[in-house]
């Protein structure tokens, strides 16, 4: 027998799955047609039509025996099976509406919680800070964080952030990196600005460079000055995101490559912008810094950078500290002290959250775990009070493992329904969270279900099926018939049947 | 079954259906199973619901066909013919059940000289 022969045979045991009825039918009536012909047969050999079909029926191995036979050769037994097991389960959860309808708001609340908790994890902690930036060639752990704002204060330029970029490549600064990755909500009376402190808009060690148009850098201070124009005078070129656009705007932006585009022809946008992102992108706008435009006190710019290949964190730290014993020598009217402290970005986006994030994943584990265990007790008293059917199961030839099977099917059941609902509420916390745009935990806003959270929510919801139904069905599977069946002799009254023998009464099962 | 009678191996009955069908044309369930009873000399009592079983397998396989039609004694009846793919399968199955057969038949042979 070859592969290809194991394939088709497969293909079709699959196909039979489809057409089950209609084969089932035409096995009856070639089951017919065979006892017709063993009849005429033994008939013609002198035999009763009585007994030639008994005859008949007993050389075929019983009627119904045949029709196993063939069904089990026809399909895939195990889909059967479970199909099969799922209707009785079925059955016997619509029997009991209280305990099914307590069961599954149980999984639901604790897998809901799991599913909702592990979003947050994988927006917060699995996922690298910055979208891309476990692409070839950016090296996530080199990426750091901001480091200068609050020590530049009111005497941040060009020419201070361009030293400080010394240790890195390419060195960018910018307003409230947490801002960076959260710029969802961004409308046309909300604007946030991400700012860029060198000649080039856009962050060329992050995935935000733009999709189509020309990055072009702001006016230099001498060439508006050349110019005889102010800073305000000189609108600035600015990278927006095609979907903010479409969203906030109305219109669809085109790029052209000049510099002060205004392409909403038909809704004008309030602001010119001369670049779209890719849509890949999840920043939504850029703007280049001007300087003059910036606030003279408090945190005036953070700056994100990549260490050099050859540069490690502790070296640079070295480099940044004798930038700042520097500034202070040149700048004696520096009235706050410089002190440029590097991170990884990945700590400064998130670090603080996720120790508690994590705390709250196990709490909401354990949570899960506990329900587990009272939902395993709660099937395994009901299983006791199921004994009588799982002996008359066994007594019919039902094994153990058939026997665990079907409650394992039971808990399946119950945390696939579970499961369903989980997800829907966890979807609910999910796009309220995306709503919350001034939520304290940064990169919350990315939580959502993907496919891996997904993934997740089904692993969880087998292994709460396995915790749940596991304990009860071997418990339950425990059984022996021949002493379950002469306890029942023993309890039991046989009635007495008027002008009978006594004997010909049954057990009802 | 008696001491007399015949267990089949697991397999055999697949090559005997197949092989009925192949020497003596198309055949119903019950004429299958009535040729295999007589070949073997009645050495070989079906249980002779266990033929359909063989002949799903076969018909999943695509080595035979079936159709309904009509007996020599008038009555409607399914009918199976081996394909083309059926008789190169059973020429394959024929030659290595052969091989087989051989060298039992030798080791047989060795054994049985031992003993004198």
């Amino acid at each position: 027998v070859t592969m290809l022969d194991r394939f088709r045979a497969l293909r079709a045991r699959m196909w039979s799955m489809l057409t089950d009825a209609r084969d089932e039918r035409e096995f009856d009536q070639e089951l017919e047609a065979h006892l017709d012909l063993a009849i005429d047969e033994y008939v013609r050999r002198g035999m009763t039509v009585d007994k030639a079909r008994r005859l008949a029926i007993v050389r075929l191995g019983g009627l119904q025996q045949a029709r196993e036979t063939h069904r089990d050769a026809r399909g895939l037994s195990i889909v059967d099976r479970i199909v099969q097991d799922l209707r009785f389960t079925r059955r016997a959860l619509v029997r009991e509406p209280w305990f099914t309808v307590t069961a599954v708001l149980i999984l639901a609340i604790g897998i809901g919680a799991n599913t909702a908790i592990f979003g947050l994890v994988r927006a917060v902690i699995l996922q690298p800070a910055v979208r891309g930036a476990g692409a070839p060639g950016v090296d996530r752990q080199r990426q750091i964080g901001p480091f200068a704002g609050r020590a530049l204060g009111g005497h941040a330029d060009g020419r201070r952030v361009g030293l400080l970029a010394a240790p890195f490549t390419p060195v960018r600064g910018h307003y409230g990196v947490q801002r960076l990755f959260c710029l969802r909500q961004l409308s046309a009376d909300r604007q946030r600005r991400t700012v860029t402190a060198r000649r080039r808009a856009g962050f060329p060690q992050l995935p935000v460079g733009p999709g189509c148009g020309a990055a072009h850098r702001p006016l230099l201070q001498r060439e508006r000055d050349a110019a005889g124009r102010s800073a305000r005078d000189c609108p600035q070129p600015r990278i927006v995101a095609a979907s903010v656009c479409q969203r906030s705007f109305g219109c669809r932006p085109k790029c052209r490559h000049r510099r002060q585009g205004r392409d909403c022809r038909r809704s004008p946008a309030p602001f010119d912008f001369s670049s779209v992102f890719s849509p890949a992108t999840r920043v939504d706008f850029l703007s280049p810094l001007v300087f003059e435009e910036v606030r003279t006190w408090g945190n005036t710019v953070s700056i994100v950078g990549r260490l050099h290949g050859d540069s490690t964190l502790a070296s640079a730290q070295q480099e940044i500290d004798a930038l700042s014993a520097r500034f202070k020598r040149e700048e004696k009217s520096l009235l706050i002290e410089f002190e440029g402290g590097l991170s990884p970005l990945s700590d400064e986006v998130s670090g603080r959250t996720r120790r508690a994030v994590l705390l709250l994943w196990t709490a909401v584990g354990i949570v899960l775990l506990i329900a587990c265990g009272n939902l395993s007790s709660l099937l395994l008293t009901r299983a006791s009070g199921r004994r009588h059917e799982f002996v008359v199961r066994a007594a019919l030839g039902a094994t153990r493992g058939r026997l665990i099977a079907l409650l394992l099917t039971e808990s399946l059941v119950l945390a696939g329904v579970g499961a369903i609902l989980g997800i829907a509420g966890a979807h609910v916390i999910f796009t309220r969270l995306s709503m919350l745009e001034n939520l304290a935990i940064p990169l919350v806003q990315r939580s959502g279900l993907d496919a891996f959270v997904m993934a997740f929510t089904a692993t969880v919801t087998i292994a709460t099926a396995a915790l749940v139904g596991i304990w009860p069905g071997l418990t339950a599977s425990r059984v022996d018939v021949n002493e379950a069946l002469k306890a029942g002799a023993r309890g039991m009254s046989w009635p007495r049947i008027p002008g009978g023998d006594g004997h010909s009464a049954s057990e009802g099962t | 079954v008696s001491p007399q009678k015949l267990d089949l191996l697991q397999g055999t009955l697949d090559l005997m259906v197949l092989r009925t069908l192949g020497t003596l044309g198309p055949l119903h369930g019950y004429g299958i199973a009535r040729r295999i009873e007589q070949a073997s000399g009645d050495a070989v009592v079906l249980n002779q619901g266990t033929i359909y079983a063989a002949l799903v397998r076969l018909q999943q396989r695509k080595w035979i066909s079936a159709e309904w039609g009509t007996s020599e004694l008038n009555r409607r009846a399914k009918f199976y013919t081996i394909t083309a793919p059926g008789r190169r399968a059973l020429k394959e199955e024929t030659s290595s059940w052969q091989r087989l057969s051989d060298v039992m038949g030798r080791i047989f042979a060795i054994r049985g000289e031992e003993a004198k």
